[in-house]
């Protein structure tokens, strides 16, 4: 009888939708969609006749691909926004061996110095290295050349900084703020022997979704000295149909590396993983003995009493326990628009530290707001300090937290 | 604006002809004059009970409450904000005020349709033993979603002079299977065209608690200055729950979560607003145990406890005497009652969440239930069935069948002597 039940309630609830395959229709809206054009955005037929896929560093198989960045061709030309700062490769292959043509790639959000080298069966050449962020390259194809990879391959400082931030939404101006603060400090820190490498957004760029604000931010973006790896945040995920954030930015789930540090940038727009991502948890954070390990998603995986925390708390417990197995050196949020440091969260015996920065410009309420970015200064270990940007007007700045100090 | 038309809503049905004639303060205590009963008849107390109660003002002192609530925690959301610090428990106010708003609303609806006049006293309490099933979400192609069952029970004691009660509750049980999601990543697809496999999982769960109510006098105030708006009780209600998932079973990625939800100082009140309707609200600090195998650990590693958010519940239940508002007259040999209940549970530990919009991560889910007790006339013992859903991450309906036996330390079903 008991049986009998079951198989009938669950008939019930299956039968309507089990001929569907997942994101059929997409909503995107969903985190497990955004997976879905997320890597559809890492490949590309282009309109000259070639397959252009973004793929893992290190790796030789093009037969296959990794949402490692975002992948569009206007006028010509494709361009291939990279994801995150570090290393990258790109595979491509002529569709047709007798007429191959020729790619006209633009590589952006690349690592300013990262030397670019085009590889083949043939032989490797160096193409030089990028100035700025970004690197134009034309790749044409040998006859008999069935795949050319090119790769970037970047240069470690014993000693380097990376900024973080996140919740842009309403305040583009003050962000605006924050990125001629941090044009200085890339001037700056590079003479100190500690490059700024990278800057990372931990979501809520925009506050409805719209394809003006995106634009704004992405122009943004592109006044900011190193390369800028995102995730996307609630505010940025309302269009159920367009996928807006994916294809303007790329992924939303993706790891980079920068020297022996690696960051893993996780979707949580849905203050949730999609469950293929939660699946994946232990693959994506898996990293070396002397790596640090950095874990970036806009919700907080630990809350405490901030109000603030995932619609799914079964899963931001999962992610803990698999930062905690891995010793995860800092997690990093946004969502609360304030600059909030849990250094001690127990888990399965580890300790471990969130530091919550939704300090880029979004309103605080009712008081002195705290903008600025936190700097991450990395060698053997990670020093942590907040670097306040604030409005004009304000009279100066506001004391730092007692377990997290200003920046000097 | 929504705050006005609620307002008017309530006072527009509390203000309504009362099923009943209203009825003078003579079964107020020492026969003192009732404020405005002769002027406004919707303050009288209720006809034929004693000791006075007045439901309609009940009613409406809690949806103004439920307001103050809600507007308040949404005011330390979205006017304080967080550099002040703005956190827990705005979220539960908000959640809590509006339980109270929609009890009040509806159940001034319920006492104009059906009445407020006492219930039958073998009322619906949890079963002494049940059992629950959740139904699962909707599954895509090569994906599933088993349905969950949980054993529970409740057997309670009721302390002498029915001063009150206390329910030892817990529960066991899981997911009926292992629940698959895809991995829909289009280089991954299978040569067959799906998608494989990316989220395998075994989930258990389990719960132990207490839950003490103290009844408190009635009136507690002396009569002179009482409003008679009804008996309230005190609740403790120290609970704590366990989920276990295993993650890729029986494969070399097997691994263990495991979580515990420790609440051992839930408090709470509960207000009988009415003879048949009544509000209980808990709130209390949270805890949780995060664990699980680690690439360290030969086991479960556990860990010491991390303060959570803070937890909540806001309850309002109605009670629906079928056989006693039943008009036709014969003798019947199953006595029936029906609750219905809807409430909001602050809290996310099973991944339900209440989201509007971009406001996500700030609610748990709210539920709704409809519970029906049948008991043969003269049982000790009666049946107990009910359906319902969680709202939250989308829909989750459950369904429960369970038996109320005697409580402890008595012989017969309540509302019998002995």
């Amino acid at each position: 009888m008991t049986r009998t039940i079951v198989l009938t309630t669950w008939l019930a609830t299956a039968l309507p939708s089990c001929l569907r395959a997942e994101c059929e229709e997409p909503d995107y809206t969903q985190p497990e969609c955004r997976v879905v054009v997320e890597n559809e955005l890492a490949r590309l037929r282009t309109a000259g006749g070639q397959e252009v896929r973004f793929q893992a560093p290190g790796t030789n198989d093009a037969d296959t691909w990794d949402a490692r960045g975002l992948l569009t061709q206007e006028d010509g030309l494709v361009r291939a926004r990279v994801a995150g700062p570090g290393d990258f490769a790109i595979s491509v292959r002529p569709l047709d061996a007798e007429n191959p043509g020729e790619l006209n790639l633009r590589l952006d959000n690349v690592s300013p110095g990262v030397n670019v080298r085009r590889e083949s069966l043939a032989g490797t050449t160096d193409l030089g290295s990028a100035v700025g962020t970004q690197f134009q390259a034309a790749v044409g194809f040998a006859p008999g050349e069935e795949e050319v990879w090119l790769r970037g391959e970047l240069a470690c400082p014993e000693r380097y900084r990376v900024a973080i931030l996140a919740d842009i939404q309403t305040n583009p101006f003050q962000f605006e703020r924050v990125v001629e603060r941090l044009q200085e400090e890339a001037a700056t820190s590079a003479e100190l022997g500690a490059p700024l490498m990278a800057l990372v957004v931990l979501g809520d760029l925009t506050e409805l979704s719209s394809d003006e604000e995106f634009h704004a931010v992405e122009k943004l973006f592109e006044r900011v000295p190193v390369p800028v790896a995102v995730t996307p945040g609630n505010h940025d995920v309302f269009s159920g149909s367009r996928a807006i954030f994916n294809r303007t930015f790329g992924p939303g789930n993706h790891t980079f590396r920068i020297c022996n540090s690696k960051f893993v940038l996780l979707d949580t727009g849905n203050g949730a993983l999609a469950p293929s991502v939660e699946g994946r948890l232990h693959e994506l954070l898996q990293s070396t003995a002397t790596e640090h390990l950095f874990v970036g998603t806009h919700y907080p995986a630990y809350p405490g009493l901030t109000g603030n925390g995932w619609s799914r708390e079964d899963q931001a417990q999962h992610l803990l326990l698999e930062a905690a197995s891995e010793q995860a050196d800092l997690l990093l949020a946004g969502h609360v628009h304030a600059l909030l440091d849990f250094p001690k969260i127990d888990v399965a015996g580890e300790t471990l530290r969130e530091i919550i920065v939704g300090t880029a410009g979004a309103h605080q309420g009712a008081s002195l707001a705290r903008y600025g970015y936190l700097r991450l200064t990395i060698d053997d270990g990670v020093t942590p300090c907040f670097v306040e940007v604030p409005a004009p007007g304000t009279g100066g700045t506001n004391p730092p937290l007692g377990s997290l100090p200003n920046c000097g | 604006m929504p705050g006005v038309a609620t307002v008017a809503t309530a006072l527009a049905l509390t203000l309504a002809a009362p099923a009943s004639a209203p009825v003078e303060p003579a079964s107020a205590p020492d026969g003192a004059p009732f404020w405005g009963c002769s002027s406004n008849p919707w303050s009288c107390c209720l006809a034929g009970h004693a000791p006075c109660v007045r439901p309609k003002p009940a009613r409406l002192l809690l949806s103004a409450l439920g307001m103050v609530s809600a507007a308040a925690g949404a005011a330390m959301l979205l006017v304080a904000g967080e550099r002040l610090g703005s956190r827990d428990p705005a979220g539960l106010m908000v959640g809590a005020g509006g339980i109270s708003v929609a009890g009040a609303i509806f159940g001034a609806f319920a006492g104009l349709t059906m009445g407020d006049a006492p219930g039958s006293p073998d009322r619906i309490r949890p079963p002494t033993l049940g059992a629950d099933m959740g139904f699962g979400r909707p599954a895509v192609l090569d994906e599933n979603h088993p349905p969950s069952l949980a054993l529970r029970w409740a057997p309670t004691f009721t302390f002498p002079h029915n001063q009150g009660r206390i329910r030892f509750f817990g529960n066991f049980g899981g997911l009926l299977g292992e629940e698959v999601d895809v991995d829909p990543r289009p280089q991954n697809q299978t040569d067959a065209g799906t998608f494989p496999p990316g989220r395998v999982e075994r989930r258990f769960t389990g719960a132990l608690g207490l839950d003490m109510a103290v009844y408190l006098p009635y009136p507690v105030l002396d009569p002179a200055r009482s409003k008679f708006l009804g008996a309230a009780e005190i609740r403790y209600k120290p609970e704590v729950q366990f989920r276990r998932h295993v993650f890729h079973p029986g494969s070399a990625e097997e691994h263990v979560v495991s979580r515990t939800m420790v609440l051992p100082l839930t408090v709470g009140m509960r207000w009988n607003v009415a003879p048949r309707q009544r509000f209980t609200f808990y709130i209390g600090p949270r805890w949780d145990f995060i664990s699980g195998t680690t690439e360290d650990s030969l086991g479960v590693a556990r860990g010491k406890a991390v303060v959570g958010p803070i937890y909540g519940e806001a309850w309002y239940d109605v009670d629906v005497p079928i056989t006693m508002m039943s008009k036709v007259a014969r003798r019947r040999r199953v006595e029936v009652n029906g609750l219905l209940t809807f409430g909001y549970v602050h809290s996310r530990f099973d991944g339900l969440g209440f989201n509007i919009s971009g406001a996500i991560g700030f609610a748990g889910p709210i539920q709704m239930a409809w519970t029906m007790r049948f008991r043969p006339v003269g049982a000790r013992w009666a049946a107990q069935l009910g359906v319902g859903t969680w709202i939250g991450n989308g829909v989750s309906p459950f369904a429960t069948l369970g038996v109320a036996l005697p409580d402890l330390g008595r012989k017969t079903p309540p509302g019998e002597k002995g």
